[in-house]
């Protein structure tokens, strides 16, 4: 619509005189400029509650106006936070996949890797997979850590139960079965990311039996430490290897052969 | 009050819809399209691992992850084929090539900006910063007329041509303004979000964007003997970038921002691997240089007569 936009049209045989005549001549029937202004005065307030409810929203005010503009945010791929290396450059992440063969060997290769991710616009696709897997990972428990979590919040609601707070009881049990079906829902999400995954990794190793993931984080070197000769990669760097999943060929194509997500995958470790 | 009214409405009907020529947004255009097509070939190479229907992003992954996320639509859910995968990708590369030398630029630029999008859509989990610029780019530049100069539209229309005061139009204005108000809500909240930081107050950030080995792609640690640099470095980048939407307006300043743009981003591009990121974020920014400034395209007869608002 704005594309057609209609000029206060000067007809073609006319030419216009003077500057001033021409800028007239262009300029946009009030109408359409009103419309266009609501528009406008709309998408930009739009665009707004985007950075501003992410990542972090109101409950009360930009995370109810985020959910509204949900269709347009992600329909044209807007509504980012654009928090570009904020608040802190953090420790950068890698991935690494072991996997072992049908001989009982292991093979091992990692993402991203800049020897096989080439070009370098490849290799940041790969990066921010990893970082995606690290993020996803960073906020949420493992299954042992939330179980003890929610049993302290049962306790307390025996506590609270046994003592007449009833009111308070009421809403510390909500509470608990929401984080229950939160955490099912997000577990079973990662899940169905690393199986996938291991499902492509596997496709591209025929060879392989099973492969594991395990998650590396890289600490930024202190200057002194460069300064005395210390490199980027050195190991004592890294933190200690975390197991996110292993997944066997076999229950890959039982998966496949059912029609069950990738994610259905069991962890074997 | 009455007066004040008058004097806002009229402020913004000279900042939105005052006609303008579309050298600028021609010359955005090419460079976006550049950057896009070669973003688009890239996927190639990532086509089964990341779009298409078996790759390691599944489908369902962007519905869990995102709020409102099933409403982010993309063309790889339609079929699994990979004659519609593969096929599409083809034609995409050739629409997207076609946009940017300008032919049938108002059919192509919306199809463009439908392709990025629905490839975001599909990728999330492997996006960054370019991808975020890139979308409202060429959204942006679908709104305007940007074919009507530099392009192969322009050369067979020459015959109907449009004296450079008729090829104004309130669209490229339109188009203008958005950019630069995305951009200056970009570097806002990027540069509010640093404020929450300890490592970009007390100096060192920079040190942490140089010293990351996932990022590197050049040796920096050099500068790990030069703190007071890397401290006024952080400082700078932080100051300039919280500073950017309200200094990049005056003509005074617009310069200095503009030049700080370029050291940065190239700065990263060259030093962090991320080219890509570093010149679609100085494609924007061109965005503040006013068409009559180009030495080719289209220019007004009188450049007096076309200065921007500010």
């Amino acid at each position: 619509m704005l594309n057609d936009m209609p000029s206060t049209q000067v007809p073609s045989t006319q030419v216009p005189s003077t500057q001033a005549d021409l800028s007239r001549s262009q300029e946009a029937a009030p109408l359409w400029r009103a419309i266009a202004s609501m528009l406008l005065f709309a998408y930009l307030i739009i665009l707004l509650i985007g950075p501003l409810a992410n990542p972090i929203a109101s409950e009360n005010l930009t995370g109810p106006l985020a959910r509204a503009v949900a269709p347009v945010h992600r329909g044209l791929f807007q509504g980012h936070g654009y928090r570009f290396f904020g608040p802190e450059p953090g420790p950068g992440h890698f991935v690494e996949c072991r996997f072992t063969m049908n001989d009982g060997t292991v093979q091992v290769t990692h993402f991203p890797d800049r020897q096989t991710h080439w070009p370098r616009l490849l290799y940041h696709r790969w990066f921010m997979l990893a970082e995606t897997i690290f993020t996803e990972l960073d906020g949420t428990p493992d299954a042992q850590s939330f179980a003890e979590a929610q049993a302290a919040l049962r306790r307390e609601l025996t506590a609270l139960r046994s003592s007449g707070k009833l009111k308070q009881a009421k809403q510390l049990s909500s509470r608990i079965d929401q984080l229950d079906t939160e955490y099912e829902r997000v577990r079973k999400r990662i899940d169905r990311l690393l199986g996938s995954l291991a499902s492509v990794f596997l496709e591209d190793k025929p060879d392989a039996e099973s492969v594991e993931l395990v998650l590396f984080e890289r600490s930024i070197p202190l200057p002194s430490d460069v300064v005395n000769g210390a490199k980027l990669d050195d190991p004592q760097y890294l933190s200690p290897p975390m197991s996110i999943g292993k997944f066997s060929r076999d229950e890959q194509s039982a998966s496949s052969t059912s029609g069950k997500d990738s994610g259905s995958f069991e962890e074997i470790e | 009050m009455s007066q004040w009214i008058n004097a806002w409405r009229s402020a913004w009907n000279r900042f939105w819809f005052t006609p303008q020529t579309p050298t600028t947004l021609a010359i955005i255009r090419w460079l976006t399209g550049c950057m896009v097509f070669y973003n688009h070939l890239v996927w190639s190479w990532g086509m089964n691992t990341f779009l298409g229907p078996a790759a390691a992003i599944p489908k369902r992954y962007r519905e869990e992850l995102l709020l409102g996320g099933r409403y982010a639509w993309s063309h790889f859910d339609w079929s699994d084929s990979g004659i519609w995968i593969w096929g599409s990708h083809i034609v995409g590369l050739i629409v997207i090539a076609l946009w940017t030398i300008g032919f049938k630029t108002r059919w192509t630029g919306w199809l463009t900006a439908a392709l990025v999008i629905s490839y975001a859509n599909r990728a999330t989990g492997t996006l960054f910063g370019f991808d975020q610029i890139a979308a409202f780019l060429c959204l942006y530049l679908a709104i305007s007329r940007s074919g009507d100069t530099l392009s192969v539209d322009s050369c067979l229309n020459k015959s109907d041509a449009k004296s450079p005061e008729q090829g104004r139009a309130v669209v490229n204005r339109i188009a203008t303004r958005l950019i630069q108000v995305h951009l200056c809500i970009v570097y806002a909240f990027a540069g509010l979000g640093k404020l929450g930081g300890e490592y970009w107050l007390n100096g060192e950030a920079v040190w942490g964007a140089l010293a990351s080995y996932e990022y590197q792609s050049m040796d920096m640690t050099w500068l790990a003997s030069h703190m007071t640099l890397i401290a006024v470095m952080t400082l700078l980048s932080l100051a300039w970038e919280v500073t950017y939407a309200a200094l990049i307006w005056p003509r005074l300043t617009r310069p200095i921002v503009l030049a700080i743009a370029v050291v940065v981003h190239v700065g990263i591009g060259a030093a962090m691997g991320m080219m890509t990121f570093g010149l679609i974020m100085l494609v924007a920014n061109l965005a503040f240089i006013e068409p009559e400034l180009w030495p080719i395209g289209e220019q007004p007869d009188n450049p007096a007569t076309h200065s921007a608002v500010l």
